[in-house]
């Protein structure tokens, strides 16, 4: 193709092999081009009957199902969409509420851990040996054990059985026949 | 025209891509400076101002004893400070002054004056706890008018209690504001003690407030470890309760003392007295130091000697003073001299009164000498003449050999802080310095130095068959759990002297309390060895160190002792002011850690018998159980409600008992009789003359005792019956200086 002279194409307007609208296009630029540019006049719109098709009962009714269908699918989607952003407000609201609790909580356990402490600490101080011997000593009239009330037991002997009376361990292991041999002995 | 039209075209384009260069380059150095040169500044500022950053203070770990009882433990409390500067009227400063003093009791014209002050932080006082806290919250709500919530400021702190006040205070130690150990253990272990801070990092949203939990990173905080005491409650108590009473009854200015378990080195008590409250270490706690000072009329001079009194009180003289340990050294240079056979129990050695050493004649103690006597018997006698020979024949060399052994030359290693650092040539004789005089001096403790506690781990080394051990106060640490983490181990520092010498000197060491100078400490039913010392004190004439220092029971000993008065007012002698103190601790202590004791004949015979239980016996069931004894009956009813002394109370044959047979009675009392200075027989009739029993205490197996002491005091009313115990001692053959 690139071969072709120039000449060969001398005399053809391609317009002509192109579509239908291209070339009446091609040729309204060329009329364009000739003629003297006339001021368009705006086009009276024109008015057209439109009318209703008639519709049987049953289509309309179906129509009518429909379009409500439509509006609950939309209804319900609105909802579903309102409902999750209602309970993601509403977890969010909640978490909030739930660290406000965790921290006063924590707050709360650590002064109940310190007032332990500090109780526990006032009751060691007041039940320290000192309080303790005094009280023992002038209010309750106590006095220490002494040394030789201390009775000291030997348990570094053998374990023992000691029996009372006159109960015997001896276990009655007597067979049957001897014992039927000792009865006839007698 | 066409040329002309390509060049502006190629200029255009040139300054086109100028441009488009510069401003590249320009964007990368900008980000090479914001991300490299600048990177982490701006790394911390994003991060300062997304990031909520919460430190966790890690809570201190807590302080038991060996018996797991609490001696400190740190508790979270409130800083309270203020903000002069947003003061903005006499009303607000006279609300804050008002809630501040009177809720955290301070002076209110010092809370005034620190309202005055132009600063945007005073601190009020730190260690509020919870309940002040909420009255100074209550109070600024109450007056929101007056916004006092701008100026006064809450902010978290921690307090540290100690349950017992002034309980083993020199070991304890305590915290200063920063809540770091500044004394005793809490300095030593203040490392295991203080644990790692946790942090807790929040995202902040745009109006600087913290997000939900879920953008929360939580470091949790590493608690401190927790340590345990060698420290026995009890005998702490004992030592520190008789260590009290010494000073009201020798009006001495300091008296410490150390028991140590001989086997381990572990101390059991440690004390040095006067001490002072933990939970106040700064106020003096001697009264009449705190009224001298409050004397002063100079303000620099009060600051001066009340940090004087504040250091002085701190300080834990039985590991960081030295004194001159006098005689109780005799049981060394014994050792030493046994062990080197330079003597043996039958060497004896003839006191004439003195000895000459070089151009000095060094006098002994007792007038006249002691006569011919054998080696116990010298240590009995306390003998300087005799002490001096045998310094002399051991020869500095080996003198030097065992002082070094004993552990005289170093620090003992105890793991409390401050111990005292013996220095050649200052606190004792170097060997190369020693001469003839020094060698003598020191051959019966004079002229050197040692601290309590290296003293004491000698004796203990005597003790336990001749090994030195390093002396410790914590046992174990334990994490937050309970968990051992660590346990100290014993450490035997080296073998002394042999099992055999060490036993010896025992046998001649339990010879010096029931015959010799430290008769004072003996213990009935225990056998208790020891010996006596008292020393002049270096550059104070006229002020003496009176001591005592040994271990009980001989046969199988378990703790040793050192008591130490330093500057008795009366007498000074180490057998009649320390020894009798060691005596009272040890029949306790041996009592507490159920030491099986074994009395001899004549010990038993001074055992009182025990009141029978009559409560609930008819008048003439307890007439025939009290045989022997003086009945006193008060009430007509014919069965006895209650008596006095209690049941199995102990009381001597002869004693009074009262018993009151009637629901609605009245206790009997009369006055107690002062029952000191009296021989036992004396005291005995005294008491039960005047309606009392009388309980022996102390020294009751020598004829020549005299009363000191009793628990009751006199001229006081006490309800008849009562048993009072009276504590004996002698003053016969017990001077040892």
């Amino acid at each position: 193709m690139a071969n072709r002279s120039y000449d060969m194409f001398n005399g053809i307007d391609f317009s002509d092999f192109e579509p239908v609208s291209r070339s009446y296009e091609k040729n309204a630029v060329r009329k364009i081009e000739q003629t003297p540019r006339k001021v368009s006049q705006p086009k009276k719109p024109q008015l057209r009957v439109v009318r209703n098709p008639v519709k049987s009962a049953p289509q309309e009714k179906r129509e009518m199902r429909r379009t409500a269908l439509q509006t609950a699918k939309v209804i319900a989607v609105a909802v579903l969409l309102l409902t999750m952003l209602s309970t993601l407000l509403y977890g969010r609201f909640k978490v909030d509420e739930l660290d406000r609790e965790i921290s006063n909580l924590t707050a709360e356990i650590t002064a109940a851990q310190s007032e332990n402490v500090r109780l526990n600490m006032k009751l060691d101080s007041v039940i320290s040996l000192k309080n303790v011997e005094d009280y023992a000593q002038t209010k309750l009239g106590m006095v220490k054990m002494e040394n030789h009330q201390i009775e000291y037991i030997d348990l570094s002997g053998e374990d023992k059985v000691v029996l009372s009376g006159t109960k015997s361990l001896s276990v009655d292991n007597k067979s049957f026949a001897s014992k039927l041999l000792e009865y006839i002995s007698k | 025209m066409k040329t002309g039209s390509s060049k502006g075209l190629a200029l255009r384009s040139s300054i086109a891509l100028f441009i488009l260069i510069a401003a590249f380059l320009t964007c990368v150095g900008s980000l090479v400076r914001v991300a490299l040169v600048h990177g982490e500044e701006y790394k911390l500022k994003a991060e300062k101002n997304q990031l909520l950053d919460t430190t966790i203070s890690a809570e201190r770990g807590t302080i038991y004893d060996s018996n797991m009882n609490v001696l400190a433990k740190s508790a979270s409390a409130w800083l309270i400070y203020i903000v002069p500067s947003k003061i903005e009227n006499d009303t607000q400063r006279d609300l804050v002054v008002e809630i501040l003093s009177s809720t955290l009791s301070l002076d209110a014209e010092s809370v005034r004056e620190k309202t005055m002050r132009e600063s945007n932080y005073i601190k009020i006082a730190g260690e509020v706890e919870e309940e002040q806290k909420d009255e100074i919250k209550k109070f600024i709500s109450e007056h929101g008018k007056e916004k006092l919530s701008n100026i006064i400021g809450i902010d978290p702190d921690t307090k540290r209690y100690y349950p017992y006040s002034s309980f083993a205070s020199s070991i304890i130690g305590f915290v200063n504001t920063d809540d770091e150990g500044t004394l005793g253990v809490e300095l030593t272990y203040n490392g295991e003690l203080t644990g790692v801070s946790g942090r807790i990092v929040t995202a902040k949203n745009a109006r600087q407030k913290k997000m939900a939990s879920e953008y929360e990173t939580t470091y949790e905080a590493q608690q401190g470890a927790n340590l345990v005491l060698t420290i026995d409650e009890v005998v702490q108590y004992y030592l520190e309760q008789s260590l009290d009473q010494a000073i009201i009854d020798t009006g001495c200015k300091y008296a410490y003392g150390i028991i140590m378990d001989v086997d381990t080195g572990a101390i059991l008590a440690m004390t040095s007295k006067p001490d002072f409250d933990l939970n106040n270490p700064n106020v003096i706690s001697n009264k009449l130091v705190a009224d001298k000072i409050s004397e002063i009329l100079d303000e620099e001079e009060k600051k001066t000697e009340t940090l004087n009194a504040r250091f002085a009180q701190w300080r834990n003289r039985t590991v960081s003073d030295t004194y001159e340990p006098g005689s109780v050294f005799k049981t060394v240079v014994v050792s030493a001299a046994l062990e080197e056979n330079v003597v043996d129990l039958n060497t004896t050695y003839t006191c004439v009164g003195g000895i000459q050493v070089a151009n000095n004649y060094q006098k002994c103690w007792r007038h006249g000498g002691h006569g011919t006597e054998t080696l116990t018997q010298g240590l009995m006698n306390s003998c300087n003449p005799f002490f001096i020979t045998i310094g002399q024949k051991l020869g500095k060399d080996k003198f030097f050999k065992y002082f070094e052994a004993f552990g005289f030359t170093e620090k003992t290693g105890i793991d409390v802080p401050a111990e005292a650092n013996p220095v050649a040539n200052v606190t004792y004789h170097a060997l190369e310095s020693m001469g003839i005089s020094e060698l003598s001096s020191s051959s019966f403790g004079q002229t050197f130095q040692v601290s309590p506690i290296q003293m004491v781990t000698a004796i203990s080394a005597i003790a336990n068959g001749g090994k030195l051990m390093t002396p410790y106060v914590v046992d174990s640490m334990l994490d937050s759990d309970g968990n051992v983490i660590k346990k100290t181990q014993p450490v035997v520092r080296r073998q002394v002297i042999s099992e055999k010498t060490a036993s010896t000197v025992a046998d001649m060491m339990e010879a010096v309390v029931s015959k010799g100078t430290g008769k004072n400490a003996y213990v009935a039913g225990y056998h208790v060895a020891g010996k006596t010392g008292t020393s002049e004190k270096i550059g104070k004439e006229g002020a003496y160190i009176a001591s005592f220092a040994g271990f009980a029971p001989a046969n199988n000993p378990r703790i040793a002792i050192l008591i130490a008065i330093d500057e008795p007012a009366g007498a000074h002698g180490g057998g009649v002011v320390a020894a009798p103190i060691a005596g009272q601790i040890l029949e306790k202590v041996l009592t507490y850690l159920n030491v099986e004791p074994q009395y001899e004949d004549n010990e038993m015979a001074n055992i009182s018998s025990t009141a029978p239980a009559l409560i609930g016996k008819t008048l003439q069931e307890a007439r025939s159980m009290t045989a022997g004894y003086t009945l006193k009956i008060v009430g007509k009813g014919d069965k006895v409600i209650a008596q006095s002394p209690a049941a199995d109370s102990q009381i001597r044959t002869g004693g009074v008992i009262v018993l009151y047979t009637e629901e609605q009675y009245e206790k009997q009392t009369a006055i107690v009789p002062d029952l000191t200075n009296m021989t036992m027989s004396q005291a005995n009739s005294a008491a039960v003359n005047a309606g009392f029993n009388i309980r022996f205490s102390g020294t009751t197996n020598e004829t020549e005792v005299m009363s000191y002491k009793q628990s009751l005091e006199a001229n006081t009313e006490a309800e008849l019956g009562s048993v009072i115990t009276v504590y004996f001692r002698t003053t016969v053959n017990v001077q040892d200086a």
